[in-house]
């Protein structure tokens, strides 16, 4: 008798495994041998009975088991990794990783420029210091923070810190001009293609601007807290509570024009204080002049209106700029830029041509102007082909 | 309960198996593993050492699954490694 081949086969019997011929077998055996009989119930008694009875299927618990060989495998995995091959292969894919992040932040920030540049003086623009940015003609009701408009997007409020940014740049588009009220209430009449810099923080101990292009101030009343606007050329007006007139591309001068109250101008060679309808001109490294204004002539803009007695044709085309919605490129040598010094008037939402038809550096016929397919205004010399 | 495998379908799991599908081990395991601890436990005669044995040859399996031959009756195989495993056990 062969007792483990008995066993084997009464295992298959007791799980339910056997195959038809071996059941065959099996009923052979156990009729041929009367001892292959008890040897099967002995198997099946303990197998079935004692610490068996009932616990066949719950003691080869299956979860456990695969758990068991599933932890196997990853550790596995695990250690294959440490093998000299996975770790060069691991530096060389977190170098390819770390080459196509920087690549996608390059190819993201370039991506971001083009945008900006794209928009930059064409829609009125709140930039910020990561180079974002908020395209203020579409935005709708309060669904920025601190930040809302008006219906026609011409008056932008500014109550308080924006995407967490504590400072931000107001940009126009040429021709266009805005108002825009800062967070301590002041409020900035803004001229075309100009740009304002200004805190978020509304309870900032020092309220202080930056201003490039034109710009009309009327400063919040409040003692404590003192107004300074900074402009190119180390210059600043320290306001004393007023309104008053900024253009920083008047004649290729600084110009402060004074409403009401009282403000102080300050640059490298010194400083004045001002009173009202006196206006102070300076250019760089040059004492601050005072003279007396028209304010006709120096509010003029806000009501749509640039009267200039530019000298040079880079000057006038930086009002040009303000007051039309084109950008002026001026392509004369600098040594034949003079122009007659004749007053001009332009009027904002007029034809530009009508403008440039009108005056005399077109009858003179010493220039000609064109457009390109960028819509880019180019003024050159007659004779130039 | 434990699932009757036709001998195409343990050819078939075992070529699986070589290649690393885990899954056919998992088949493989729940279609013999009440066999392997039965016969186990008769040699041992201990529940928790014949459920130890049961577990380390399919871990053997899966760490050996190279070697493995699709003609070997798994049966026969996994019969001959819990003889093995008790063996050498005190």
């Amino acid at each position: 008798m062969d007792k483990e081949q008995i066993t084997q086969l009464v295992i298959d019997e007791l799980v339910g495994n056997i195959t038809p011929e071996d059941a065959a077998v099996l009923r052979q055996i156990l009729q041929d041998n009367p001892a292959a009989v008890i040897h099967r119930a002995n198997v099946i008694k303990l197998l079935t009975e004692g610490d068996m009875k009932g616990v066949r299927e719950e003691e080869v618990s299956i979860e456990r088991s695969l758990t068991k060989l599933k932890k196997q495998q990853i550790k596995r995995k695990i250690r294959s990794l440490r093998s000299p091959g996975a770790t060069i292969l691991l530096f060389l894919l977190t170098t390819l990783g770390a080459f196509l992040y920087k690549y996608r932040q390059q190819a993201n920030e370039s991506k971001d420029t083009m945008v900006l540049e794209a928009a930059m003086y064409k829609y009125p623009l709140l930039l910020f210091a990561d180079g974002s940015f908020i395209r203020l003609d579409t935005i709708s009701g309060n669904r920025i923070p601190h930040l809302s408009s008006d219906k026609q997007h011409r008056r932008f409020s500014i109550s308080g810190p924006i995407n967490g940014f504590p400072e931000a740049r107001f940009v126009t588009p040429r021709g266009e001009t805005y108002q825009l009220i800062l967070p301590e209430k002041s409020s900035v009449y803004v001229d075309g293609k100009t740009s304002v810099t200004f805190r978020l923080d509304p309870k900032i101990s020092l309220r202080e601007i930056a201003i490039s292009g034109q710009a009309f101030i009327t400063v919040a009343p409040d003692p404590t807290r003192p107004f300074i606007v900074e402009l190119p050329q180390k210059s600043r007006v320290r306001v004393l509570g007023t309104s008053f007139n900024i253009n920083t591309e008047e004649q290729g001068s600084i110009q402060a024009a004074l409403k009401t109250g009282k403000i102080q101008v300050e640059n490298e060679a010194g400083s004045i204080t001002m009173e009202p309808d006196s206006v102070a001109s300076w250019r760089k490294g040059t004492a601050i002049s005072k003279a007396k204004f028209n304010p006709d002539i120096i509010f003029s803009w806000q009501r749509g209106k640039y009267i200039c007695t530019e000298a040079t044709l880079r000057n006038l085309a930086r009002v040009m700029e303000r007051c039309f919605p084109y950008q002026v490129k001026v392509d004369v040598p600098q040594a034949q830029d003079q122009i007659d010094l004749v007053k001009r008037t332009m009027l904002r939402g007029s034809l530009i041509t009508h403008f440039l038809n009108s005056t005399v550096l077109i009858e003179s016929d010493r220039f000609k102007y064109s457009f390109d397919k960028d819509s880019i205004l180019h003024i050159t010399l007659n004779d130039v082909p | 309960m434990s699932h009757k495998l036709s001998i195409a379908e343990e050819r078939l799991l075992l070529s699986r198996i070589r290649k690393g599908d885990i899954e056919a081990l998992e088949i493989l395991f729940i279609s013999y593993r009440q066999r392997v601890f039965l016969d186990a436990y008769l040699r041992l005669k201990d529940k928790a050492a014949a459920w130890s044995v049961t577990t380390e040859i399919y871990s053997w399996l899966w760490q050996h699954k190279p070697g493995l031959s699709p003609f070997t009756s798994i049966k026969l195989m996994l019969q001959e490694e819990v003889k093995k495993r008790t063996i050498v056990k005190p």
